[in-house]
C-alpha cells in the first residue's frame, strides 16, 4: 500500500497570481513615470523611488507589529503598487517628510488599521494623498509650470532633500500653473472658455504636458487591460460619466464648461480611471456595481473639478465612491441561477 | 447521415480548459485480468447502505446479487465474479481522509482470468416494453449514474415519468479535463450507448432524446452520428457542446441544450427532462439485452504518475492499487492519488480503496500535473472567480461569509447554489481554497439545520406531554369532583359557603336528570348523592 499526500480540490491553479498581477501593473506605470520626469523634472523618478522605498519599510513594520510573516507578504507588491500609486499623484517637487507622511497614512493607516490587504475599504494611495493635500496644502500645490521647460535636476534634489531651494534658483522661476489651475482661475475671471483655450496652456488633446502624460497612462491601462488585469467595465463607466456631463454642459453652455477632452486629457484623468479607480480591493465587485462604480467617479470628478474648490478631483470622487461600495454591492447581486429575468 | 447541430445555448461563466486527454482519444478500451480480491462497500449511493444477502464463506456466482437496497436512493449490488465470500468489514473508502464503510470482501475463484468480453452485436429491434417493467429489470441490474453520483437509474426513471417529460439528455460532455471513459465508450460501443438511452428513454416515459458530446470528441461525435443513422430514429438528435467546463454538470448542460436555467432547488424532472450519463446508458444496454448486471464499468487511469494511461474496464471493487499496477505501476513522478478529475475529484491518502459504481477516473498526478498554486495570499477581491462561476455567485463575497459563519449572509450570497465545480479557486490569483469553505460552511449550515430540527421536535413533543398530561390531571380532577360533589372546599378558599351551596346545587341537578333519563321503574342503581 502506497500512501498519499492530501489536498483539497481542485487540484489545478492558472498560473497568474497576485505578486505578478502587481508587476504587471507597474510596468504599466513604467512609460508614464519616465514621461513625467521628461516633462515635469526628475522629481516625478525621485517621488516614485522615495515612495516606494518608505512602502516597503512602512508595510515591513506594521506587518511586524501585527505578527504576520513580514517577507512572504512583502512579495505579494500591493505595498509597492501603493506606493508607486501615490507617488504619480503627488506633486514632482516635494520635501522627503511629505512623501514620508503620505506613504505613513496610506500604508499604516488606509490599510493595516483595517486589517491588512483585501480588507481595506478606502484606495490606500488615495487616502495618503488627500490627507496630504489638506495637511500640507501649500507644498501640494506647488507644480512645475506648465509650459516653462522642466526645472534641472539639481534645484529638485536639493528641494526634495531639504525643503529648500539652492541659493541660485527662485521658486517662481520653476513652479506656476497647472493647466487645471489656470483654467480655474481664468473662468472666475470671466474668460470664455473659447479664449482660454487659445493659450499656450492647452495643446491638441487637454493640459499642455498633462496631455502627453494622460495618453501614456491611457496606453498602459489599455496594455493592462489586454491582459485581462484591468477589466473594462469601470474605466469606461468613468469615462462615460466624465464624458456624459461635460459633453452636456459644453453645448448648453459652451462659454462657461470645457468640453469632454480637455477633462478626458488633463489632470489625472487616465491615471484614475484605469490605476485608482480599478484598484480591485475598494471597488464594486459585481459586474453592474463596477459600472455604477466608475460612473460616480466620473460625474464627481466633473462635479468637484467645474463647481468644487479642487482643480482636480480624482482622490476626493475616488474615496466618496469607496464610501458607497457595501451599498452598490449590496444592490447589485447577479441575478440567481435560475430566477427569472427582471 | 445525422446532422451534428451545435447548441443553441450559453451558460454563465465557465472556462475552456487544456484537456490532456490527447493520449486515450485513440486507446481502446483494455480489460483488467480479474484480480484476487475484490472489495465491494456496501454504501456507494446517495441512499442508505445496502443490506447483504449473503454469509461469509458463502460462495456465489457472476452476477448473483449479494447485498439488497433498503431504499429507492440505493441500488443492489453483484458479485462481478464467480467468489467467496471472505469478510464483511469495514474498510477505509474513497472520500474523506478517515471514509470507512462496511464491505463485502469477495476472493475471487479465478483471479487472472478475463471474464467474458462484452457482446460486439448491440442488436437490433424495436423497444416497446413497458416502461415499469424496464424499470424493474434496471433496479434489479443495480444500474446506478456512472457520473459520480451513482444515483439509481431506475428510481430517476421513475421520478421523471410521474412527470411525463419531455427529454432525455444522453450526456456525453466529459468537460473535466483529463477524464476520457464516456468518450472510449461513445467511440467503441456507440450503438449499444445509443440503444442504451433509448431504453432509459423509454424508462422515464421522454418524448424525445438529445446526445450531447463536447466539440473537441471528434471520433466519439462521428460514430455516434453513425450509429444514429443507421437506427434511423428520428425522436432522437445529437448535439455538439462547447469545450467549456463545466458542460457537463447537470443543470449548465441543461441550460447548453434547452435554454433553461434550472435554479437550485428544482429537479430536472420539474422542468420535464432527465439527464444520463453515457455510462450508465451503456449499463441499462448490458441489463436489458445482455442480461447483464452492472458489475463493472470502464475507468480512465491516467496523469504523468501513472505509466501506462489507459481506459480500463474493470469490475466495481477493484483496489486502486491493482488498477494502477495493470498500468504499468506508478512512475517517479507519483505524487498524488486523485480520484475523479482534477477539479472535483478528492485525493485519497492510499491506494488500497476500491472504485465504485461512481469511479470515473483514476489521476495518478505528478508535479506537472497540478501546478503547484504557491502560498495562500489574502482576497484582493479582483473578480476572476464571478467571472467564471457557472452558478452566477460572487464567490469572494461568499468566501467573507463562508469564513464568518452567518446563516443569514450565506443565504444571501446563495452558498446551496455552488455546484461545487472548482473553477473560483482554480483561477483564484491569491490560491484561496475556496471550495473547501464552502463545503466546510455547508457542513455547518446542514449541522444547524438538523440541530434546529431536532430541537424543534423535542420541543414540540415536550409541549404535546405537557398538554397531555394537564388534559390527565383535568380530567382526573373533573372525575373526582363529579364522583365526590359535596367535598368540603379547602378552609382556606374564599368565598367557601357560596361554592358549597353551588355544589349541593349542582349535585342536586345531576341527580334530578338522571332520575328523569332513567325509566320510572327501574330500581336506583347507585346511592342517592348525600346532601
Amino acid at each position: 500500500m502506497r500512501q498519499f499526500e492530501l489536498a483539497p480540490a481542485p487540484h489545478t491553479h492558472v498560473a497568474r497570481d497576485v505578486t505578478r498581477v502587481m508587476r504587471q501593473v507597474l510596468l504599466a506605470l513604467l512609460p508614464s513615470v519616465l514621461l513625467a520626469s521628461l516633462l515635469l523634472g526628475i522629481g516625478a523618478l525621485l517621488n516614485l523611488l522615495l515612495a516606494i522605498g518608505f512602502a516597503v519599510l512602512v508595510e515591513a513594520y506594521c506587518l511586524r507589529l501585527r505578527g504576520r510573516p513580514v517577507w512572504s507578504t512583502l512579495q505579494d507588491g500591493s505595498a509597492v503598487v501603493s506606493g508607486a500609486l501615490l507617488a504619480m499623484a503627488l506633486p514632482p517637487l516635494l520635501p522627503w517628510w511629505i512623501t514620508l507622511c503620505g506613504v505613513i497614512v496610506a500604508i499604516a493607516l488606509g490599510k493595516h488599521l483595517y486589517g491588512g490587504l483585501g480588507m481595506n475599504p478606502f484606495n490606500p494611495a488615495m487616502l495618503g494623498y488627500v490627507v496630504l493635500i489638506v495637511s500640507f496644502p501649500v507644498f501640494m500645490t506647488r507644480w512645475p509650470d506648465a509650459v516653462a521647460p522642466a526645472p534641472g535636476p539639481w534645484p529638485v534634489l536639493h528641494y526634495t532633500l531639504t525643503g529648500t531651494l539652492p541659493a541660485s534658483t527662485q521658486l517662481d522661476a520653476i513652479t506656476g500653473a497647472t493647466p487645471l489651475d489656470h483654467l480655474r482661475n481664468q473662468l472666475r475671471l470671466a474668460w470664455t472658455w473659447s479664449e482660454i483655450r487659445a493659450g499656450v496652456y492647452y495643446g491638441p488633446l487637454g493640459g499642455a504636458k498633462w496631455q502627453w502624460l494622460n495618453l501614456a497612462w491611457l496606453a498602459g491601462g489599455l496594455w493592462l487591460m489586454s491582459r485581462r488585469i484591468v477589466r473594462w467595465q469601470i474605466p469606461v463607466a468613468l469615462l462615460a460619466g466624465l464624458t456624459l456631463p461635460s459633453l452636456v454642459c459644453t453645448l448648453v453652455a459652451p462659454d462657461r464648461f470645457p468640453g469632454p477632452m480637455l477633462h478626458l486629457f488633463s489632470g489625472a484623468t487616465m491615471l484614475g480611471a484605469f490605476f485608482i479607480a480599478t484598484d480591485p480591493v475598494s471597488a464594486s465587485t459585481t459586474p453592474r456595481g463596477r459600472l455604477i462604480y466608475g460612473f460616480g467617479i466620473g460625474v464627481l470628478l466633473w462635479l468637484i473639478r467645474s463647481f468644487g474648490s479642487y482643480p482636480d478631483a480624482v482622490a476626493f470622487s475616488v474615496l466618496l465612491m469607496n464610501l458607497a461600495v457595501p451599498l452598490i454591492d449590496r444592490h447589485t447581486l447577479p441575478r440567481r441561477y435560475g430566477a427569472p429575468r427582471a | 447521415m445525422v446532422e451534428i447541430e451545435p447548441t443553441p445555448h450559453r451558460f454563465p461563466g465557465g472556462l475552456t480548459l487544456p484537456g490532456h486527454k490527447a493520449a486515450l482519444q485513440t486507446a481502446p478500451i483494455e480489460v483488467l485480468p480479474l484480480p484476487d480480491e475484490l472489495v465491494l462497500p456496501l454504501r456507494q449511493h446517495p441512499g442508505a447502505p445496502a443490506l447483504p444477502l449473503v454469509a461469509v464463506g458463502q460462495r456465489v456466482e457472476a452476477g448473483e446479487r449479494i447485498a439488497a437496497a433498503p431504499d429507492p436512493l440505493t441500488a443492489d449490488l453483484h458479485a462481478p465474479a464467480e467468489a467467496t465470500v471472505v469478510a464483511l468489514e469495514r474498510r477505509a473508502l474513497i472520500g474523506a481522509p478517515d471514509a470507512q464503510g462496511q464491505c463485502l470482501v469477495l476472493a475471487c475463484a479465478a483471479p487472472g482470468s478475463r471474464g467474458e468480453p462484452p457482446a460486439a452485436d448491440p442488436g437490433a429491434g424495436a423497444i416497446d416494453t413497458p416502461a415499469a417493467q424496464i424499470r424493474r429489470r434496471l433496479a434489479a441490474a443495480g444500474v446506478a449514474g456512472q457520473g459520480g453520483a451513482a444515483f439509481p437509474a431506475a428510481t430517476k426513471a421513475g421520478v421523471a415519468s410521474a412527470s411525463q417529460p419531455r427529454l432525455l439528455i444522453l450526456n456525453g460532455a466529459e468537460c473535466e479535463p483529463y477524464v476520457a471513459c464516456d468518450e472510449a465508450l461513445l467511440r467503441t460501443g456507440a450503438a449499444a450507448v445509443l440503444r442504451g438511452a433509448e431504453w432509459l428513454r423509454r424508462a422515464a416515459g421522454a418524448t424525445a432524446g438529445v446526445i450531447a458530446i463536447e466539440a473537441d470528441k471528434a471520433a466519439a461525435l462521428a460514430a455516434m452520428a453513425a450509429a444514429l443513422a443507421a437506427t434511423g430514429w428520428t425522436h432522437w438528435r445529437l448535439q455538439r457542446l462547447p469545450v467549456r467546463y463545466p458542460a457537463g454538470a447537470e443543470r449548465q448542460l441543461i441550460q447548453l441544450v434547452t435554454g433553461e436555467e434550472l435554479g437550485a432547488g428544482r429537479l430536472p424532472a420539474e422542468a420535464g427532462i432527465v439527464c444520463h450519463n453515457v455510462g450508465t446508458a451503456y449499463a441499462a444496454w448490458q441489463a436489458l439485452e445482455q442480461d447483464r448486471a452492472m458489475t463493472h464499468r470502464v475507468v480512465t487511469v491516467t496523469g504523468g504518475g501513472v505509466a501506462r494511461p489507459a481506459n480500463v474496464l474493470a469490475p466495481i471493487g477493484t483496489p486502486l492499487a491493482t488498477l494502477i499496477e495493470f498500468c504499468g505501476g506508478y512512475t517517479a513522478l507519483a505524487h498524488r492519488l486523485i480520484v475523479g478529475g482534477p477539479l472535483t475529484g478528492v485525493a485519497v491518502a492510499d491506494d488500497a480503496r476500491p472504485i465504485t459504481k461512481g469511479t470515473h477516473c483514476v489521476l495518478v498526478a505528478a508535479p506537472a500535473d497540478l501546478s503547484n498554486p504557491g502560498p495562500e495570499r489574502a482576497c484582493i477581491r479582483c473578480g476572476d472567480c464571478v467571472a467564471v462561476c457557472p452558478a452566477r455567485l460572487l464567490p469572494q463575497q461568499l468566501l467573507q461569509a463562508a469564513r464568518r459563519d452567518e446563516d443569514d449572509e450565506l443565504a444571501r450570497q446563495r452558498l446551496f447554489d455552488c455546484i461545487e465545480c472548482g473553477l473560483c479557486a482554480h483561477v483564484c490569483p491569491s490560491h484561496i481554497p475556496l471550495v473547501a469553505h464552502y463545503r466546510r460552511a455547508k457542513a455547518l449550515v446542514r449541522g444547524r439545520q438538523r440541530d434546529a430540527a431536532a430541537a424543534a421536535q423535542a420541543k414540540a413533543r415536550y409541549e404535546a406531554r405537557e398538554r397531555r398530561l394537564a388534559a390527565e390531571a383535568a380530567e382526573l380532577a373533573a372525575a373526582r369532583e363529579a364522583r365526590r360533589p359535596g367535598r368540603p372546599a379547602a378552609p382556606s378558599e374564599v368565598g367557601q359557603a357560596q361554592d358549597r351551596r353551588a355544589a349541593i346545587q349542582a349535585a342536586l341537578d345531576r341527580a334530578r336528570a338522571r332520575a328523569q333519563q332513567k325509566p320510572a321503574d327501574a330500581p336506583p342503581d347507585e346511592e342517592p348523592p348525600a346532601s
